[in-house]
């Protein structure tokens, strides 16, 4: 059983670091963190919905303009919601952000709120053997996913000029722009990532759970989880975050009680901050006086 | 670096005393006759719009006039609303004291809530280990059943003040109009007081702070029991006023009416937590035929907001008739 | 003397008129009854709301057909978002506002447990539609009448199909850690005791959650007869799949609260409890389906919700018209109180009330898929309904 729930683990801790990763994207970008970041997860994933049940179009059709679509709208959102208040205090920021995720949730609702709605099976059905442990096309999926991203942002983070503006940018943007970058188009770009990210997450999601509007919320506080035991800022941090409270709630709740998965992820946030506010690869971040 | 939160006018109000002070009087003395107007439905929506009055106070003394990102304004309510819930239905404990209990327990709260803070964490950090303890407290709710009743929910009976039943919403409106009126002298006088102004400098510059020997980790402390002891009151008074405590009235989606009332009324000002509270008890009310679009509403209005208007609605107000910037403190 | 007399006489003659002035009429005019419906028409609760829609598709049936006696039904709905405080709001705007003539509705348990005292203060007369929380209705309130099966009904019921499998024995129990959960595990478990069984093992999976893994894991190696899986719809999906994937192949029964057409089918061994005659496209419930389904209102789909609300507006109908065109509260309510195995034909069973059950509604039916893989309606194990 030991094993099962270890492969289980790393599966479902995958899908909460996808979303974390998307979140530190945009966190290392811009310094801000998005506190609407689930309801584009459940943006993402509505849109494919629409798109393959309503009207009709192949599944990965509708999943790539999903994305693109969801990109744009994260663009769309720094350059007319953040950007305008990016020199403002981050009590704004993060206001802004739930109050973006709020609409897309309230939109949602408009829309779809009466029904639970059966997300198209897409990903091949079916599960398999290795060894004693049960495996589905999803969990590989899912899992190699995530170290595909990983390993891609890292190289474009540490490997590429791309990367180095990104920490020019991080360090200090009015240096970065005296140098020459285009500050602007950089962060508008990440959000953009971010958000299409948030889509791809909300789309290995959605098929796991039926889809309904408050899917974010837990989505969302487990991303954070994820975020601070691996460190802010840190994609691989991300990643080993998300797997690890993935592992952690399914051996707590098999070995000690069910009742402890939901507040596996709370005490990890509340444990990790008292402790040891960095995580295990953060950078130091924390204000002291 | 944290800048100020900007309110519309940057030239603060001088200190006000005396004709404004009765001013600040006179409106809940008008507000007595109220009741006389209005129906069961209507009074009760008001009593609900007086409990998101003190959330909102409440919550800004954190957000606004301290500064800080502390998002367990849901937690302070519903631990008020459990404390006196718990007294009423297992102890049959007398009104105010029920009451009064819950507004201690969203003190405790608060300044339990501060130890982060202490221990040095700010902006998004704070608020997402806030949000956790929120949701942990749900969880407590949901489990400490012998004491909760679970996620059943805990029955609130009838209140009774010293042998008097208030049956009537129009009877509980006495009791919140004297409860809200004499926490928001109180809040008032703080914030216009040297606490007050410590509070702000550490918002506007906390190191600049500390080294004028202001003792920061003091107020902070003081501004978090303040906090809570006010949403722990409104708490107290939803349990009396709803008579239903469940532990999803205090959930995420709760947390972002409260940064509703405060983004939308007015960042650190009082009058701004009474226009806020009363524009989201109201709106609800208002869209009843149009279901569903209330939530797109509020999210547009704080989207709105803070775009354009960060002081609040009530900058609004301030520029239709300058009685708004003396009344009621704001910096 | 005299003037003594006058005045008794005059007493006398306003005694008995009283009872007649002290007849409640409010909410009914010459053409219309006011008839509330609280429900969670928006919010996290919003899919329920299609029951509130299907006893308002209801009510339009009957006002095409005429009305009651020449008065059409004017229905006032109040959506209350499965909100504790926005319920109260609603139940005192009905009453005091919109003085309706009486309520019909009450989906979420908790926002009706909210409205109990206001409504039972009121005196305006409550016939639940749907919520199964059983405190609603007891202790007894004069004026509240429970149509919609309760929880403890239901619990129970569950344990009755389950036994009624020989040599079912070893039970498991898959559920949340709310309200609505603990509604029908702890009467279930109360009657199990009763046979002598306790359930083997007991696993929890909250709201929201993605993955049952752990829990599944443990309920296999409990190798139990039967799972109960006291879980909402988004969570039965998941612990299904999961059960399937690890291959957890014992015998399942569902609880109340999923769309049946949503979960994966079909699906051999996993019966759920079903609160209708007949399913929904079958002969039974076809006058019911062709009254309600053209006149749900624009975007809104027909569900297997939609449903369970209408069952206690039959019942609400049938009194009204008994009652004739003098129409007051109290007449209301003593006349439900007469009523006595009456089919809905909607409802599982029969509607019957009086002064000291006002529980009425006291059967659950089970829907499976026979060895055929046809989705059939049972009453006990192997046992099929018949019409």
């Amino acid at each position: 059983m030991l094993a099962q729930l270890l492969v289980s683990g790393v599966a479902q801790g995958a899908l909460y670091a996808l979303v974390a990763l998307a979140m530190t994207v945009i966190y290392r970008a811009t310094t801000v963190i998005n506190f609407g970041h689930g309801d584009l997860v459940m943006a993402g994933a509505f849109l494919v919905y629409l798109l393959v049940v309503l009207a009709g179009a192949p599944f990965l059709l509708s999943a790539s303009l999903a994305v693109v679509l969801l990109f744009a709208l994260g663009v769309a959102v720094y350059k007319g919601l953040i950007r305008p208040i990016m020199a403002g205090p981050h009590l704004a920021l993060a206001m802004m952000a739930v109050a973006v995720g709020y609409a897309l949730r309230g939109l949602a609702r408009l829309v779809w709120g009466r029904e639970v709605l059966p997300f198209p099976k897409v990903l091949p059905q079916g599960t398999f053997m290795v060894g004693p442990v049960i495996l589905a096309p999803s969990d590989l999926i899912v899992t190699g996913a995530v170290i595909a991203t990983v390993a891609i942002l890292a190289v474009v983070f540490y490997a590429t000029p791309l990367g180095k503006t990104a920490q020019a940018v991080f360090q200090s943007e009015r240096g970065a722009a005296l140098v020459g970058i285009n500050v602007s188009a950089f962060q508008s770009t990440m959000w953009g990532i971010g958000a299409a990210m948030a889509a791809l997450g909300g789309i290995l999601i959605a098929p796991v759970t039926l889809l309904y509007p408050d899917l974010a919320a837990a989505t969302l506080i487990r991303a954070f989880a994820a975020m601070t035991l691996g460190g802010f800022g840190s994609f691989l941090g991300a990643a080993v975050g998300g797997i690890l409270l993935g592992l952690s709630e399914l051996l707590v709740g098999a070995y000690i009680s069910s009742k402890l998965i939901d507040i596996t992820a709370y005490l990890i946030i509340i444990g990790v901050l008292l402790i040891r506010p960095s995580g295990l690869f953060g950078r130091q971040t924390i204000v002291r006086v | 670096m944290q800048q100020g939160i900007q309110t519309a006018d940057v030239n603060a109000a001088p200190m006000t005393r005396g004709p404004s002070r009765r001013i600040f009087w006179t409106i809940p003395l008008a507000l007595l006759g109220l009741p006389f107007f209005l129906n069961d439905y209507t009074q009760y929506v008001v009593n609900l719009a007086l409990v998101y009055v003190l959330v909102g106070v409440g919550f800004n003394i954190v957000l606004g006039n301290l500064g800080q990102l502390a998002f367990a304004n849901a937690a302070f309510y519903g631990i008020g609303a459990y404390a006196t819930a718990i007294l009423m239905h297992h102890y049959k404990a007398p009104l105010l004291l029920a009451i009064g209990a819950g507004s201690i327990a969203g003190g405790l709260a608060g300044a339990l809530v501060c130890l982060p803070v202490l221990r040095g964490i700010r902006s998004f950090y704070l608020a997402i280990i806030t949000l956790a303890f929120g949701e942990l407290m749900r969880w407590v709710y949901v489990n400490a059943e012998s004491w909760t009743l679970g996620s059943m929910g805990l029955h609130v009976p009838r209140p009774v003040l010293f042998g008097w039943v208030l049956a009537t919403e129009k009877q509980k409106f006495y009791l919140f109009i004297v409860i809200v009126t004499l926490l928001i002298a109180a809040t008032a006088n703080l914030l216009r007081s040297r606490v007050g102004r410590a509070f702000m400098s550490i918002r506007d510059n906390e190191h600049a702070a500390a080294s004028m020997g202001v003792p920061t980790a003091l107020y902070m402390v003081l501004a978090f029991a303040w906090s809570g002891f006010v949403v722990g009151t409104a708490g107290a008074l939803y349990a009396v006023l709803v008579r239903q405590v469940s532990p999803e009235a205090f959930n995420l989606l709760e947390l972002i009416v409260h940064f509703g009332i405060v983004i939308v009324g007015g960042l650190g000002s009082i009058a701004g937590s009474i226009v806020g509270a009363i524009a989201l008890t109201m709106a609800p009310e208002l869209l009843r035929d149009l279901p569903g679009y209330e939530e797109l509403l509020i999210a547009l209005m704080m989207i709105l907001v803070l775009l354009f208007l960060r002081g609040g609605l009530v900058t609004l107000l301030e520029r239709v008739t300058s009685l708004f910037r003396q009344i009621y403190y704001r910096d | 003397m005299r003037t003594s007399r006058v005045v008794m006489a005059a007493a006398l003659a306003m005694i008995w008129t009283l009872p007649a002035i002290a007849q409640d009429r409010t909410g009914v005019t010459d053409t219309t009854i006011k008839i509330g419906i609280p429900a969670p028409l928006t919010g996290p609760a919003a899919s329920f709301g299609a029951a509130a829609y299907g006893i308002q598709a209801y009510y339009t049936h009957i006002n095409e057909k005429g009305g009651i006696h020449g008065r059409k039904i004017e229905i006032i709905m109040g959506d209350h978002a499965c909100n504790e405080a926005k319920g109260v709001a609603v139940a005192k705007k009905l009453i005091s506002q919109d003085q309706v003539f009486l309520l019909n509705g009450g989906i979420c348990s908790g926002v009706a447990l909210a409205m109990r005292p206001v409504i039972e203060e009121s005196g305006v007369p409550w016939v639940v539609s749907t919520a199964v929380n059983q405190k609603i209705s007891s202790p007894i309130a004069k004026n509240i009448f429970h149509a919609s099966q309760t929880s403890e009904v239901a619990g129970q019921s569950f344990a009755k199909f389950m036994l009624s499998k020989e040599g079912a024995k070893k039970i498991g129990i898959i559920a949340h850690t709310n309200e609505w959960s603990k509604g029908y595990r702890d009467p279930m478990v109360e009657f199990l005791k009763t046979k002598g069984i306790a359930p083997t093992v007991e696993v929890t999976l909250e709201r929201g959650q993605s993955d049952a893994t752990a829990q599944v894991l443990r309920l296999k190696e409990a190798s139990v007869d039967f799972v109960v899986a006291i879980l909402y719809e988004p969570e039965i999906v998941v612990f299904l799949r999961d059960a399937q994937k690890l291959g957890l192949n014992t015998l399942k029964y569902g609880a109340l609260g999923a769309d049946f057409m949503n979960t994966e089918k079909p699906m051999k061994g996993f019966y759920q409890a079903f609160q209708y005659k007949d399913l929904i496209d079958g002969p039974g419930m076809k006058k019911a389906r062709e009254m309600i389904e053209p006149r749900l209102p624009p975007g809104e789909k027909l569900t297997d919700f939609s449903f369970y609300g209408p069952g206690s507006s039959v019942a609400i109908v049938h009194v009204l018209e008994k009652i004739g065109r003098d129409l007051t509260r109290e007449k209301f309510i003593a006349e439900m109180d007469k009523l006595t195995n009456f089919d809905t034909g909607v409802m599982a069973g029969t509607l019957t009330f009086s002064p000291t059950q006002r529980q009425g509604a006291t059967q659950l039916y089970t829907v499976g898929y026979d060895d055929a893989g046809k989705l059939s309606v049972y009453e006990s194990w192997g046992k099929k309904v018949s019409f």
